[in-house]
């Protein structure tokens, strides 16, 4: 291990620094990365799609599931599934520089930190993170102005959509459910949670520790969401049919008015890249439709 | 005089396992005034929100509780008494292990959990508790007699395989991944109604079938042979033994996943209080192992709210001691013996 670390200093020292450009990650990690890398393995889905909105599609040689935009990423050689991407075949692919990201992936991209490739985690916070993670390719693939640009574009979006919001008080409660049984939440302080406070809606998680909190039945009852957002990895359908059905359901707002939304596009909106201010748009558009029905109890 | 005192311990457990019930039932991470949990209980208008929260929420997580408590404690009962063993307990012996890795297979092959209207996860779950134990019990007896760490030992063993097997499954099917995750922690939250009534049922026949084994449970604590010569059939007395706790275990199991050391907990602090006799001890670990379930998961219902932790967890951060104390005076006593 010291050893890979001497030799990277060597390396490094050996270097002309014109040729090292310094990017920091979202582990608050300086890389390194060697200038403008033409071998890249992409396990962030969201990365993917940034780096073919910069031209740089043709530098991936592989990548994770999902990768299904635009129609040129379906033909990338794959690495695995993106909450199990293998480390072998990551680096059969000889690759000079790896996009990864957090949640899942966290073991192995302290793995893979320990390894002589240069790596970035983007695990965007929210939105303002996302812009981070398309400035920090921008970057790293000498690409700035590209960067600027795609930036640009997604901001103006966002600030369409975020225009005339209602103020907090007058925006919908909303549940976001990742998982049933054991219910799980979107909480607020997550990057999908930033999306629903900037679309026009107030997460009932908020003040609740954690980024995907495992709730308590009661608590999501007695918070009486006006919206509930499903996004199961099976069945989303089926779950909102049955939604009412659940044992002390029947009175939430969300299945009286129903307002159980389980066909949402979760690839514009949980994939952290170029398309998001769609996905935002989309969401900001339901709420818009929302009145809000009343106060919790 | 010792009739009296018994009856007197029983009557202190019931009130312990109803005074569980209602602090589960009170208490919750949203704050119903007292007042209308009273009303919604007694069916009188109560508002909307509290009305569904005590009578679909609190409710019958609390007889699930109780429930899963009374059964996995009196399957402790049964097992410690038919295998002499002062330390068998299904989640220790894998008889709980078996039982979800039925309930997994079942949940990741998509297989129907009711056929013609009737709950079948419990069968299904008992199938696989009644496997690992015969497992674990030829596995133990390959030498002979039954030793009690030896069996202890191969119970862990087949546990953590089978425990691994779960998982596998687990990370293969991946959208249930969470789902059979949790099973190996316990959950007692219904996610459909009317779960909790039949699960009552199941339990009062199953504890009222163990009971009425208490007399022959109390002749095998005097030996084999002896409980031959008081008239019993041994070997049918133990098959029926093994079934029934694997039955029990089953129920509990497919409704509430893996719940640990309740089988434990239970039975050894009724039999304090009440002494070796079945007839007494059934019911009281009974009512020992509900209130600690109950007790226990509403602590994790409470004490992170309004996130919650896994009842499991509970059990087995205040089990675990316990078992340990539990180890350390049987060899306490055998090296005694040794001596």
């Amino acid at each position: 291990m010291r050893l890979v670390t001497a030799a990277l200093f060597l390396a490094l020292a050996a270097a002309p620094a014109e040729s090292w450009i310094a990017v920091v990650d979202d582990l608050g990690v300086t890389v390194f990365v060697g200038s403008s890398p033409r071998r890249v393995v992409s396990l962030s889905p969201g990365a993917t799609e940034i780096l073919y909105a910069l031209g740089l599609g043709n530098r991936i040689v592989a990548a994770c599931e999902p990768a299904d935009y635009p129609a040129a990423a379906r033909r990338l050689p794959r690495v695995g599934d993106f909450a199990n991407p293998n480390l072998e075949v990551i680096l059969s692919h000889r690759p000079d520089f790896i996009v990864a990201t957090g949640g899942l992936q966290r073991e192995l991209v302290l793995k893979l930190r320990r390894g002589p490739v240069p790596m970035v985690m983007l695990y965007p916070q929210g939105m303002e993170g996302v812009f981070g993670n398309v400035r920090l390719i921008g970057k790293a693939f000498d690409r700035k102005g590209a960067a600027a640009a795609l930036e640009k574009r997604m901001r103006g979006r966002v600030a369409e959509v975020t225009a005339g919001l209602p103020p907090e008080g007058k925006r919908p409660r909303v549940y976001f459910e990742v998982w049933a049984d054991p219910p799980m939440a979107i909480g607020d302080s997550s990057y999908a949670g930033d999306l629903v406070r900037l679309a026009g809606g107030s997460n009932i998680t908020r003040g609740v520790i954690g980024d995907y909190p495992r709730l308590s039945m009661e608590f999501i009852i007695s918070a009486d969401p006006e919206v509930v957002i499903l996004s199961h990895c099976d069945d989303t359908a089926g779950a909102a049919a049955g939604l009412g059905r659940r044992p002390g359901w029947a009175g939430v707002s969300a299945v009286k008015s129903g307002r159980v939304w389980g066909d949402l596009d979760m690839d514009l909106l949980l994939r952290p890249g170029p398309r998001l201010p769609e996905g935002l748009a989309a969401l900001a558009e339901r709420f818009r439709r929302t009145p809000r029905a009343g106060k919790a109890p | 005089m010792i009739r009296r005192r018994s009856a007197a311990a029983l009557l202190a457990l019931a009130a312990a396992a109803l005074v569980a019930a209602g602090l589960s039932v009170f208490m919750g991470p949203s704050r119903i005034p007292m007042g209308e949990v009273v009303a919604a209980i007694l069916g009188r208008t109560a508002p909307e929100g509290a009305l569904a929260i005590v009578t679909e929420v609190r409710l019958p997580r609390t007889v699930m509780g109780a429930c899963v408590g009374a059964l996995l404690a009196t399957a402790g009962v049964i097992l410690q008494g038919f295998l002499r063993n002062p330390l068998a307990e299904p989640y220790l012996l894998g008889v709980s292990s078996g039982a979800i890795l039925a309930v997994s297979l079942m949940i990741a092959a998509g297989l129907p959990l009711v056929v013609h209207g009737v709950y079948v996860l419990p069968f299904a779950a008992f199938v696989g508790a009644v496997a690992a134990l015969v497992l674990v019990y030829s596995l133990a007896q390959a030498r002979g007699r039954l030793n009690v760490t030896t069996l202890i030992l191969a119970g862990v063993v087949v546990s953590a395989v089978l425990s691994a097997v779960v998982m596998l499954i687990a990370s293969l099917s991946r959208d249930r991944y969470f789902e059979i995750m949790a099973w190996l922690m316990g959950n007692l939250q219904p996610l459909t109604k009317g779960a909790e009534t039949w699960t009552a049922v199941y339990t009062v026949a199953g504890i009222v079938l163990a009971w009425s084994q208490a007399r022959d449970l109390n002749a095998l604590l005097l030996g084999e042979e002896e409980a031959a010569s008081l008239g019993v059939r041994v070997e049918r007395t133990k098959r029926v033994l093994f079934v029934l706790s694997a039955l029990l275990t089953g129920v509990a199991v497919s409704v509430s996943g893996m719940i640990g050391f309740v089988g434990l907990v239970g039975p050894h602090f009724a039999r304090l209080l009440l002494g070796p006799d079945h007839r007494r001890l059934i019911p009281g670990a009974a009512l020992a192992g509900a209130a600690m379930v109950m007790l226990a998961d509403l602590a994790g219902r409470v004490v992170v709210a309004p996130a919650e932790l896994p009842v499991g967890t509970v059990t087995a951060l205040v089990g675990g001691p316990f078992f340990l104390i539990l180890l350390l005076r049987h060899a306490r006593e055998v090296s005694g013996r040794r001596r």
